[in-house]
């Protein structure tokens, strides 16, 4: 019983953690850009991220090592610079957009000043890693995530045309513009399968200390979580596509987000909508927080975790505090949190390779894994899944350019 | 040599090409996105005349669809685009009566009419 109350919290944090701001904003777009026509892609990443996810997971546990830190023994040590400066730097990125989306959010709660909040998010945020131990954070901010299920209920309020949201997970393009489809489809992709998830999980695997009894548990988390925090980004693209797409509504804004909630099911759909969403990008923020810590201190051998108190592994607590400050600074130069977001998953998309690459080779490493190495299915998906992130790598930055930063 | 000058010479331009992404708008797309704003702002003012959100979410989220139709009427204007000048001017009026709890949604609903048949 106790194993599937664990399970059944791990999934739940899961549902709650999955989305983003980059999920948030790209599935809203989509919708409001291609009504359905994209939901295929959603499913495409999600199943992307319970490969990788799984696979990362699997490494962590067999190994008793990070997967960052695999990839430095593994790629050697300049390969892994390279992956180590091209991960820092999205996040980074990703970090100042999940920030500044939780300031915003503040804002439209509480209606103060946006560079006051910027200040009160970073704080909450900083008080929150120092604090919560590891399991407590992915408990408190994946349970209040899943205020967004809110969008859920939304969707079916608004009486879409079943019909054409079916015929969204049927790979097609209707329309006259097909690189603004492309861009939205790569930027999806990017959105469920950003790297932070995956090193940000497989960290945990190790502080939580699972052993390979616990790989079932592993594949259950990765599965059913993802799987059904894939359920938000549908939800979302649907409400986008029956309310927005016909008014000819252009999301830019976070508010944007919370309105479609708003419209079907009023002022408690509005307020459970704010929160879902600021629980959703505070916890995001911190994942990417941590993951660059753990990244920076498994890459240079220094002491990590959120286990040992900040005396410990002092590097790893000035590192994720040194992200967070710079988080700051980005955000209170006035940058559209949106925008950087757009930008982030953009690039994100560029650096999957590095990321990915890594996990594929160590997880089918019998040196490393033992009896736990990839088996025929989980390399064919691995080896689908890599070249389908060496096509986005590829033209992301292209498409983005092409299509105006997807104005269009 | 030649391939570490000609990757010297392309990241600049790279570089600027990113940052320019997203920057540029026809005058065509701006008239598009002032309907879009209008549209936003009709259903916002609903949910506000029915009592369904919130007046700190209204007053906030109109503030930040005001000022980006400000931006774009300084935009439409500059491009001697006067009309749609002239409904994104009245477009904004609304949204700042909005934020003040005015009751303007049949107004903005009209306003994003117009936009619409001026980007056609």
């Amino acid at each position: 019983m106790n194993k599937i109350f664990q399970i059944a919290l791990g999934i739940l944090a899961a549902i709650g953690g999955f989305v983003d701001i980059g999920d948030l904003v790209f599935n809203v777009e989509a919708g409001a850009t291609f009504g359905y026509q994209l939901l295929w892609v959603v499913v495409v990443g999600v199943v992307g991220i319970i490969v990788y996810s799984e696979m990362c997971g699997r490494v962590a546990t067999v190994s008793k090592r990070p997967v960052f830190d695999a990839v430095r023994e593994r790629m050697g040590f300049g390969v892994g610079a390279g992956v180590l400066i091209a991960s820092e730097f999205v996040n980074l990125m990703t970090l100042a957009a999940e920030v500044g989306g939780a300031a915003l959010v503040l804002q439209l709660l509480a209606g103060l000043s946006y560079r006051g909040l910027i200040v009160v998010a970073i704080v909450g945020l900083g008080l929150a890693v120092w604090v919560l131990p590891f399991e407590w954070i992915e408990r408190v901010f994946g349970y209040l995530g899943l205020c967004l299920l809110v969008f859920v209920v939304g969707a079916i309020k608004l009486h879409p045309d079943w019909g054409a949201v079916g015929h969204g997970f049927v790979p097609h393009a209707d329309t006259d513009d097909f690189l603004l489809y492309a861009y939205f489809a790569v930027g999806l992709l990017g959105a469920a399968m950003t790297p932070y998830e995956v090193y940000f999980y497989s960290s945990g695997v190790v502080e939580e200390g699972w052993t390979p009894k616990d790989l079932g548990l592993n594949r259950a988390n990765s599965m059913i979580g993802y799987g059904l925090g894939g359920v938000l980004s549908f939800a979302l693209m649907i409400t986008a596509g029956a309310l927005y797409l016909p008014k000819g509504i252009e999301p830019q804004f976070i508010g944007t987000v919370a309105l479609a909630a708003d419209v079907p099911l009023g002022t408690i759909g509005l307020i459970l909508a704010l929160i879902g969403i600021l629980f959703a990008v505070g916890g995001a923020a911190i994942d990417t927080c941590l993951s660059g810590a753990y990244n920076v201190s498994q890459f240079f051998g220094w002491e990590w975790g959120k286990h040992r108190r900040a005396a410990a592994a002092p590097r790893f607590t000035l590192s994720w505090i040194v992200l967070l400050v710079l988080a700051f600074g980005i955000v209170m130069t006035g940058i559209d949190p949106v925008m950087l977001t757009e930008y982030s998953v953009i690039f994100s998309v560029v650096a999957l390779p590095l990321t990915y690459l890594p996990i594929l080779l160590v997880a089918n490493d019998k040196a490393y894994m033992g009896r736990h190495v990839n088996g025929r299915i989980a390399n064919a998906f691995g080896l689908v899944y890599f070249a389908i992130i060496m096509i986005v790598a590829v033209t992301a930055i292209p498409l983005m350019i092409l299509t105006n930063g997807g104005t269009g | 040599m030649f391939r570490t000058r000609n990757a010297s010479r392309c990241i600049p331009a790279l570089a600027a090409a990113l940052a320019l992404a997203g920057c540029g708008s026809s005058p065509q797309k701006n008239i598009e996105s002032v309907h879009s704003l209008a549209a936003e702002g009709a259903l916002l003012a609903q949910q506000s005349e029915r009592g369904d959100a919130t007046a700190i979410f209204v007053r906030v989220h109109a503030g930040y669809l005001k000022e980006e139709v400000d931006t774009l009427q300084g935009a439409l204007a500059a491009e001697h685009e006067l009309r749609a000048a002239r409904v994104a001017s009245a477009v904004s009026r609304d949204l700042e009566r909005l934020r003040h709890g005015g009751a303007v949604s049949d107004d903005l609903e009209r306003l994003a009419e117009q936009a619409e048949r001026l980007a056609k």
